[in-house]
């Protein structure tokens, strides 16, 4: 009968599956699992490690950019070895469900001193609660790309930095062409709706007070900050807005794709980071430069990047702990450089001769800049009082509704401050130890 | 009638044309105006297998979703005949619990689900990957509705005959069941083929990966390959249509009345 | 009986046993999950009773995003009846009716991101053939009116507001959600429906609709007497599979096509469950917001179970 047949045919399908599996490493070599994105950079990364430690290979094991996969993992205690966490968001939340294991005590012994070598405004993505749990793989801080052929058709000398955003408008709109039907051409400045980091940084503004217990977003600086975008769109004209932006690009979803424009020269200048490199590189033709990015009442920008955390249930801590202290290594941070994968997080591989100048990318002049501008790189403004994911997605949604227009400035940081507090409210509320820590400190 | 159906499947082969276009174009011709290349690239095909161990991905997934779809029509058609055909006291209240278990989004039940995974040993293997999703109330719901349809004149014309409840099952209802039971097989196996969070959460080594998640590598942040994307998309597209133009014959079937009266 | 009972649960017993173990238990889990404080960023959990529940039916958003998962739905009775009809259609056995049934059922192969991408296209506000063809029409017949925004817009048919729960006259119009919606019905129509309803209708005894016609009844009197009733069974499984699907879905369009925006209209109640779960970490929070959408799809399954019921038997 047909059932039979399925079913032998099944159980020989099996037998040859079991035959044909290779072993975990045909080598022989101890395997290490790291989790992190699906940047094909990484591979080579992997390659150096396995290189410098011949007795070890690396798994690198994608997850699809959020935390299920580790979390998951860990909670039933079969977790990666080692694995990356973007941002301080995702830091607090693996240390507090209790998969990162403390390296305060192990780093300096590996002659690590974080505190001493990296930049601080990635403290936040490597240090919880006085405690170090990661290294940093690299970081990055947006400056402005621009195109210099794109500029001197306009007859646009390349502005002098430092500039505040009032510069920039004028140079902007010069720079904003359009066609003749009227539809834009050519955008003076892009930018995404999620770099509003960028611009709160850039006005001193915060999200939370120093010690996390108010939300600060109804001030000045953030009004300021959140005006400076929108008015970007909608009284000046030289950056498009969210339905500009989608009818320019069929991928990507809403908002992202700014790497893309820039590229197809949709823009003149745009906000972003030395990692689109890994992008820009593969068009050709293309003759950028890099500034600094404009500021508001500070030379002050927003910092991120990543930092791999080790797992303490992981079978082969020492070669996890190897694999964090790699990324302390002369060898990686020259390889993150040459990849532009970010910057080096450690500063002092940026002020090496050959970070400066490159020789398999001459025309790359700026690196200079990059590093110049990481230096005033600081990080999120956090608070141990509400799951910084939810804090920020409160502020993001007030902020597209700026974007959209649909909004003021002054009233979106209003709703966006009465909602964290609310949602600190609740977060207290179901954690009674959190909230006599935030009653010491001093809240209400 | 005929011209109504041509200009609605015209308007259906809409994303597979651009699929098949967009999968020979070189990468900065996918977000262009113009639908067919300027310049045709081939070696996409191959470059699929070359940038990521595509074969064994492949592989993989048709293995499991085979098996999945194997022991759910066997097992669903048996719980369906019970639920469908057979007086028992529980009978109802069982059901509605089947019902009720599929509306729980998959979300909350994946951390238990994986705890479970854990205690067994299932953690990334294949078998893990395909009993737990061998044993949903989909099948089971699926092939009792159907079931339902079928007259139950033949069945009892069959027990007058003296046939017992599996005889029943196996000679009568079966058979009859077809069109049901390749439906199901069509889905399940589309099911299964096209599934990615749970083998993301599960599985660790590379040789356990399937489709889905390979063809995550060409639609990365970093790297959007969709001319890629939509020839490895289009190339493991083979098996599911193969299993759907070998079932659809079987979909339609008369039943032959005959058998009673005669 | 005494036989079946025994014959039942031999029959039962594969599948129940892989269906306690791995589909009822983790349920079961989650819901247990629904009545305490569980945060993946605490160590500790406490049982808290019915709070969440509490909590969850006195925030706005869950409202929001039920009142956006029901308005997704709204093109769920399009595509039953439209997979009814196609099946009807094809349900002959014409040369060549294989082809017509495999592109209609293409939809459901075609990557998903494939479909959205090219629905992106579609609707793009400036570019898309859709609304190149919307201002055709408006030209034509002179309509000054601005074309829709689609994906971008926040309206809806139902003027539903944005940021509460209620309706504003200023949100009026088509956008985003119905976007999606009509997305919906062309991916589902040619699809697993029509393919059940052509299994289903194999089993329409030629017999009895030959019978009627002999009795002088038309077509539809025909189809509506003698085929729809046979049809129950299915009926109620589309439908059933459709609301589950319809108030657990959303979820990939939300990622991939909208990220949930824009402002959140088309953030469906799984997306938020997601949310919740894992970038909130809210589990046990998660899990009471699944039990109360659990609580509604349940109910609306039970108002339809008589209907559903009926086994095929006729004298």
């Amino acid at each position: 009968m047909l059932l039979l047949i399925c079913f032998a045919v099944l159980v020989a399908a099996s037998l040859a599956v079991w035959r044909l599996q290779p072993p975990a490493d045909p080598q022989g070599r101890l395997v290490l699992t790291w989790v992190s994105d699906l940047n094909p950079l990484r591979t080579e990364q992997a390659k150096l490690f396995e290189k410098l430690h011949p007795n070890v290979r690396v798994n690198v094991d994608p997850d699809n950019g959020g935390v299920e996969k580790v979390i998951v993992q860990s909670l039933a205690g079969v977790g990666p070895d080692v694995y990356d966490a973007f941002d301080t968001f995702q830091t607090v939340a693996y240390v507090q469900s209790g998969v990162a294991l403390d390296v305060s005590s192990k780093l300096p012994q590996e002659g690590i001193d974080l505190k001493k070598e990296v930049y601080p405004g990635t403290f936040n993505t490597c240090f919880y609660e006085g405690k170090a749990y990661g290294v940093p793989t690299n970081v990055a801080v947006d400056g402005v790309w621009y195109h210099k052929d794109l500029l001197k058709a306009a007859g646009v000398e390349p502005p002098k930095t430092p500039w505040t955003w009032d510069k920039l408008i004028p140079i902007a709109q010069k720079l904003t062409l359009k066609n003749p039907d009227g539809t834009v051409r050519q955008y003076g400045f892009l930018y995404d709706n999620w770099n509003w980091a960028d611009f709160f940084a850039t006005f001193g503004a915060l999200v939370f007070s120093p010690d996390g217990s108010r939300c600060v977003l109804d001030s000045k600086p953030a009004i300021d900050a959140v005006q400076v975008m929108h008015d970007l769109v909608y009284k000046y004209h030289v950056s498009p807005s969210p339905v500009e932006q989608s009818s320019m690009a069929t991928q990507g979803g809403f908002g992202s794709g700014t790497i893309t424009f820039f590229g197809a020269k949709r823009g003149a200048m745009a906000l972003g980071g030395r990692w689109w490199l890994s992008t820009l590189r593969s068009y050709k033709g293309l003759d950028m430069g890099v500034l600094e990015s404009p500021y508001g009442t500070q030379r002050k920008y927003h910092m991120y990047g990543r930092a791999v955390l080790v797992n303490p249930s992981s079978p082969h801590l020492r070669e996890a702990l190897e694999f964090q202290k790699f990324m302390a290594d002369p060898q990686y941070l020259a390889l993150i450089n040459h990849q532009a994968d970010g910057i080096a997080a450690f500063e002092r591989a940026n002020y090496l001769p050959s970070f400066e100048f490159d020789p398999d990318h001459p025309d790359e002049k700026d690196n200079v800049v990059w590093r110049d501008i990481a230096a005033r790189g600081i990080g999120w403004s956090v608070s141990p009082y509400l799951n910084a994911n939810t804090a920020s997605k409160l502020v993001q949604d007030q902020i597209d509704l700026v974007l959209a227009d649909q909004k003021t400035a002054a009233q979106a940081m209003r709703d966006a401050s009465k909602n964290i507090e609310e949602a600190m409210k609740v977060s207290l509320r179901d954690d009674p130890a959190l909230k006599k820590r935030y009653e010491q400190a001093g809240g209400r | 009638m005929v011209v109504l159906l041509l200009l609605f499947s015209a308007f259906t082969v809409l994303p597979l044309i651009w699929m098949v276009f967009t999968s020979f174009k070189p990468l900065q011709e996918v977000e262009g105006q113009n639908l067919l290349p300027t310049h045709w690239q081939p070696e996409n095909y191959s470059q699929v297998f070359t940038s990521v161990p595509f074969a064994r991905y492949y592989m993989n997934s048709v293995f499991i979703a085979a098996w999945v779809t194997f022991l759910t029509c066997l097992t669903s058609a048996m719980s369906a005949y019970a639920f469908a055909r057979l007086e028992w006291r529980f009978r109802d209240a069982v059901f509605k619990m089947y019902l009720a278990t599929m509306m729980i989004p998959g979300v909350v039940t994946m951390i238990p689900n994986y705890t479970l995974m854990v205690r067994l040993h299932l953690l990334d293997s294949f078998t893990g990957l395909i009993v737990p999703s061998a044993f949903g109330a989909f099948g089971t719901f699926l092939l009792r509705q159907f079931m339902l349809t079928i007259p139950t004149a033949l069945d009892e014309a069959a027990t007058i005959d003296g046939a017992g409840p599996l005889n029943v099952f196996l000679d009568v209802v079966l058979p009859l069941a077809r069109p049901g039971l390749i439906a199901l097989a069509i889905f399940t196996f589309l099911g299964t083929y096209g599934s990615f969070y749970w083998p993301l959460v599960l599985v660790k080594s590379e040789q356990l990966r399937t489709l889905p998640i390979g063809m995550m590598y060409f639609d990365t942040a970093y790297d959007r390959q969709t001319n890629l994307l939509m020839a490895a998309s289009l190339m493991s597209l083979l098996p599911p249509i193969a299993l759907f133009l070998v079932g659809q014959k079987y979909l339609v079937r008369g039943i032959a009345l005959g058998a009673v009266k005669g | 009986m005494k036989k079946q009972t025994w014959a039942a649960w031999l029959f039962i017993s594969p599948n129940l046993i892989g269906f306690a173990v791995f589909t009822a238990w983790p349920v079961a889990f989650s819901l247990v999950a629904s009545f305490t404080n569980w945060s993946l960023e605490r160590p500790q959990t406490s049982y808290v009773g019915l709070r969440n529940y509490q909590e969850l039916l006195g925030d706005q958003k869950f409202w929001l995003y039920l009142g956006n998962t029901v308005y997704m739905m709204l093109g769920l009775p399009v595509a039953l009846f439209g997979s009814l009809w196609l099946a009807v259609l094809l349900n002959r056995k014409l040369p060549g009716i294989a082809a017509f049934r495999t592109l209609l059922y293409i939809p459901s192969f075609a990557s998903g991101v494939a479909i959205m991408l090219l629905w992106k296209a579609l609707y793009n506000p400036d570019y898309g053939p859709i609304n190149q063809s919307i201002r055709l029409l408006y030209g034509f017949f002179h309509i000054h009116a601005d074309v829709p925004q689609w994906l971008l817009s926040t309206k809806n048919l139902a003027g539903l507001d944005v940021e509460k729960v209620g309706i504003t006259g200023s949100q009026f119009g088509l956008g985003a959600r119905d976007a999606l919606n009509i997305m919906g019905v062309w991916t589902a129509i040619g699809g697993n429906n029509m393919l059940l309803y052509l299994a289903a209708l194999s089993n329409v005894p030629e017999e009895l609709i030959e019978a009627a016609q002999l009795d002088g009844a038309s077509k539809w009197r025909c189809f509506k007497d003698v085929t729809w009733p046979q049809l129950a069974p299915t009926t109620f499984f589309i439908l059933v599979m459709s609301i589950i699907g319809g108030l657990q879905g959303g979820f990939d369009q939300a990622r991939v096509m909208t990220t949930g925006g824009p402002s959140n209209t088309t953030t469906s109640l799984a997306y938020h469950i997601y949310s919740l779960a894992f970038e909130q970490f809210r589990i046990g929070y998660a899990s009471a917001v699944s039990w109360v959408l659990f609580g509604f799809v349940f109910l609306a399954t039970m108002v339809n179970w008589r209907f559903g019921n009926r086994a095929t038997s006729y004298v």
